[in-house]
């Protein structure tokens, strides 16, 4: 009994202990439902019990009570547990579960239908979106076919294929295929259908999962549409496309179809057969440039293209160029080379032929430039006879005009000559000059293309040089009645270092053609700094000087600009000017060579600008000193008191000699003489003069030769030898100097300069004639001028005309027949003739066209 | 004879035991199911235990009955807790 009672004491300790366990756990929320239930059974209990124990009168009787208690009281605590507790516990799982599902059902990317046979039973939204619905209700109760073309794309009707499809699903074997649907609105889609069975409270129905691949499939089809392309496009080419591995054995990975037509290895050759590899196709000299091509190209990571032969399968020589690059990972691992080779042998061919034809050509070139060389050869020989040849005329021609001139300026030195003598002197001294100065200007440009003109520097005092030359011609313009300007900047050094000779002749010339052509307004003479100076500011002793001459004459029009500088041309075609037309030639040249230039800005009737600008180098006074001395005094005779000296004069012309002899003899030295080089010796022996004048070109031995014997000689080593030449050419004067003479002086020389050199050479004194006739005589010319032109309007138009087409055909002899036979005014008469005898074409033809 | 009340909770839990059995797929979700329905057989024997002893061998069905009471209620409480003692108060789901 003891034993029962234990053991129902401890199930109502374990069952109420359960109770409590459950009791404290209610606030989890899991059990919220049954919350209540279980708190009014514990209530329950715990009235039941105690109604029950009071009922209990001892404590046997209790005992017994209590096994019925617990009889009754469990059970029904099971009853409990199991209708209400475990199940509902079931019911809200199941309740859970199907929300998960719905959840996971409606989440789903993929379209999920459940097919009932063949008609949608549930869908998720996504399946609703697929197939275009506004809503699940459009497609629940609709069978796949509903949303399906008649046929599928491989021609079978969709309604047997889905048949077949969902057959075998229901019959257990999953499905997996390629649909095409229409939606609703009728636009084709693509999807991939799966399908599965699945049996959901015993019965089977059909899962079916579709997602959308209409876009993956046009992705596809550009995919394919590309690769098409690109195949058409390689195999196509004229050559063979590759990707290659394995550069051991050069077997390709891929190889274009061009593979056959360039190698005769059709593409599958190259890349499966096992036998053939590219390696094979290289020609064998030319396998280890290729490798060693590719090698360093993939070691620098950079593209490679290099030509090299290969041998067909049909063992034709081929030249290929082929062109590729390395394929590397993204760790520099090598993965493949892909490149290209084409087909070069008829390129090949014509770059031989090309090579054949430049070496023909080459050889032609070679042999024309033979012939050019041969040609310039004979050109510089037939320009060096040219220039001995003028030369030669120089001497031959300068010789007699030596004479001419000198006799002409020696017999003026009588004062007793007649009226009309002094007039015919006169006439030949004007008219020598002007042939002097045709022929040296034809001589000089010959020298300068001959190049042996040299630019001589010198000092001497360039605002001296500037005035001379400015009152020179201020006196010439006014005697045309234009305004004369000589603007001397401050800036321009006064004493320079340049060829004076060359600088007074270019600017002669500039003025002298200003003059000629300007018949109104004025002429300015500006000299500065070259602009180019001015902005380097100090740069030591080299300075450029500019001198601008501006005009108001004809000016020159643009297309005859070139002919000013052009020899023998002149820019006024249609008036015909005195002079040779090479004034502008030499100038510029005399420019060039001094390290400037000259230019001219012009306009027709504006009038022109030249621009002369040369190098020269700054100097000082003491330079000058013994050049500004030197001006023009005319020497008439020895001062008092100087030794009469022995001048030794050897020339072989009598004339030249005579006049030597004279003009010597005029100013107070003694004389004696010799006819050539050898005699020119003798004589020194036997006279022992103090200074020797030497003609160059003289018999049996020339100056030189007969300066060097001299020389040569104890009592000759120190007896001055000048040298007295007719050449025209420089180099004379250096091979002088080296015969050991002491200067040289040039025929037709100016005889004071003679003397002075004579002068300086035996530091003697001479008296000078410091009259000055030359302003006077301008004075007079130019009132002349003045009743020359105003007779000259008197004339008759006729006669006029006529005197101006003789002078402008240079026809002397006609013209002053015209003079003598009209009956003009006599001192008209008398200037036209004295014009027309000193041929001053130029001034007449002037005097003539201002009466027309 | 037989004991009504005893006798009732026989058929009463007969009929617990039907349910048990034609809801077995559900009960499986129940957490450590086995426990819970071994306390309810259990508790069945006791209560066949409980008929028979009025039939045959009086003292050794009641005791196996009140044993068989006893192993059922200490199931019962291992399942409570078992069940209860990772659920945390105030928890949501």
């Amino acid at each position: 009994m003891n034993l029962i009672v234990i053991l129902d004491f401890t199930s109502m300790v374990f069952v109420l202990s359960a109770y409590f366990v459950i009791v404290i756990n209610w606030r989890h929320n899991q059990y919220k439902e049954i919350r209540l239930q279980f708190i009014g059974l514990l209530v329950f209990s715990f009235f039941y019990y105690f109604f029950m124990f009071l009922q209990w009168s001892n404590i046997e009787n209790r005992l017994d009570k209590l096994e019925d208690l617990t009889g009754t009281l469990i059970p029904m605590w099971w009853a409990f547990v199991f209708y209400v507790f475990i199940h509902r516990i079931a019911m809200r799982d199941l309740s859970e579960s199907e929300t998960e599902f719905k959840t996971l059902f409606e989440s789903a990317n993929e379209g999920l239908h459940l097919m009932d046979g063949d008609k949608f039973i549930k869908c998720n939204n996504a399946a609703v979106k697929i197939y275009g619905c506004d809503g699940k209700n459009d497609m629940i109760g609709h069978s796949p076919l509903y949303f399906s073309p008649e046929k599928q794309p491989d021609g079978q009707l969709s309604s047997i294929k889905a048949k077949e499809y969902i057959d075998a699903a229901l019959a257990g074997k999953p499905q997996r295929f390629y649909w095409k649907h229409t939606q609703k609105n009728g636009t084709p889609i693509d999807v991939e259908v799966s399908l599965n069975n699945v049996v959901l409270s015993d019965k089977t129905y059909i899962l079916a999962i579709e997602r959308d691949i209409t876009q993956q499939i046009k992705a596809e089809l550009a995919l394919r549409e590309s690769e098409r392309r690109l195949s058409t496009l390689m195999n196509n080419l004229p050559g063979m496309a590759y990707r290659c591995q394995d550069l051991n054995s050069w077997k390709f990975d891929f190889a274009s179809e061009g593979a056959l037509a360039l190698t005769g290895y059709s593409a599958e050759e190259l890349t499966k057969s096992k036998k053939n590899s590219y390696s094979a196709v290289i020609f064998p000299e030319d396998r280890e440039f290729v490798r060693n091509q590719i090698q360093y190209a993939l070691a620098q990571h950079q593209p490679f293209g290099f030509e090299y032969r290969i041998k067909t399968k049909s063992g034709e020589l081929k030249w290929v160029v082929e062109k590729g690059v390395g394929i590397f990972s993204e760790n520099d691992e090598f993965l493949a080379i892909e490149g290209f080779i084409s087909d070069i042998t008829g390129l090949k061919k014509a770059e031989n032929e090309l090579r054949r034809y430049n070496e023909l050509l080459e050889i032609k070139v070679d042999e024309r430039t033979a012939e050019l060389k041969t040609a310039k050869e004979q050109a510089e020989s037939a320009n060096r006879a040219k220039s001995l040849f003028l030369s030669k005329m120089s001497h031959e021609i300068r010789t007699p005009m030596n004479a001419i001139l000198g006799f002409s300026q020696l017999l003026r030195r009588d004062p007793g000559l007649s009226e009309i003598q002094s007039k015919y002197l006169s006439t030949i001294n004007h008219s020598g000059e002007h042939l002097l100065a045709l022929i040296n200007d034809v001589l000089e440009m010959s020298k300068i293309e001959a190049g042996c003109v040299v630019v001589q520097p010198e000092p001497l005092d360039f605002n001296s040089l500037f005035e001379d030359l400015a009152n020179m011609f201020r006196i010439r313009a006014e005697a045309k009645n234009l305004q004369f300007d000589a603007l001397l900047e401050k800036d321009v050094p006064r004493f320079i270092v340049g060829d004076g000779a060359k600088i007074r002749e270019v600017i002669i010339n500039i003025l002298g053609n200003a003059v000629k052509f300007t018949e109104k307004g004025g002429i300015v003479i500006r000299v500065d700094l070259a602009p180019e100076q001015s902005a380097d500011g100090d740069v030591g002793d080299e300075i450029h000087l500019l001198v601008e001459v501006e005009d108001t004459g004809c000016g020159v029009a643009k297309k005859d600009i070139n002919a000013v500088f052009t020899p023998f041309e002149q820019a006024d075609k249609e008036h015909w000017h005195s002079g040779t037309g090479l004034g502008m030639p030499i100038s510029r040249q005399f420019a060039r060579m001094m390290g400037g230039d000259l230019t001219v800005k012009s306009s027709i009737g504006k009038g022109s600008i030249f621009t002369f600008t040369f190098n020269a180098q700054l100097s000082s006074k003491e330079n000058i000193k013994s050049v500004k001395d030197e001006n023009k005094l005319s020497i008439t005779h020895l001062a008092p008191g100087q030794k009469a000296s022995k001048i030794l004069v050897a020339d072989d012309d009598d004339s030249n000699l005579e006049l030597l002899l004279q003009l010597l003899k005029s100013v107070g030295f003694k004389t004696c003489q010799a006819h050539d080089g050898e005699e020119a010796f003798k004589v020194f022996k036997k006279e022992k003069p103090d200074a020797v004048l030497m003609d160059y070109h003289m018999p049996k031995a020339d100056g030189f030769q007969a300066t060097q014997k001299i020389k040569a000689t104890p009592e000759g080593k120190d007896i001055p030898v000048i040298i007295v030449t007719a050449s025209a050419l420089d180099q004379n004067n250096e091979s002088a100097l080296a015969a050991g003479a002491d200067g040289l002086v040039k025929k037709p020389y100016i005889e004071d300069d003679l003397l002075e050199k004579i002068r300086k050479i035996l530091h003697l004194k001479y008296i000078y004639d410091e009259s000055n006739s030359s302003k006077a005589e301008t004075t007079q010319k130019k009132e002349e001028m003045t009743n020359v032109t105003d007779t000259i309007k008197g004339l008759p138009k006729e006669l006029v005309a006529e005197m101006r087409r003789t002078v402008l055909e240079g026809n002397q002899n006609n013209f002053l027949k015209l003079v003598d036979s009209a009956k003009i005014d006599p001192k008209l008469a008398k200037v036209l003739r004295s014009k027309a005898e000193n041929f001053e074409y130029e001034n007449l033809e002037k005097l003539l066209t201002a009466k027309k | 004879m037989f004991n009504e009340n005893e006798v009732a909770m026989l058929l009463l839990c007969l009929g617990v035991f039907i349910f048990i059995i034609t809801k077995r797929r559900e009960y499986k979700r129940i957490p450590y199911w086995e426990l819970i329905l071994a306390s309810f057989y259990m508790f069945f024997l006791a209560g066949i235990c409980t008929v028979i002893e009025d039939l045959i061998f009086p003292v050794l069905f009641n005791i196996l009955e009140h044993v068989l009471y006893m192993l059922s209620s200490f199931m019962m409480l291992l399942w409570c807790w078992m069940t209860f003692r990772g659920s945390k108060g105030g928890e949501e789901e």
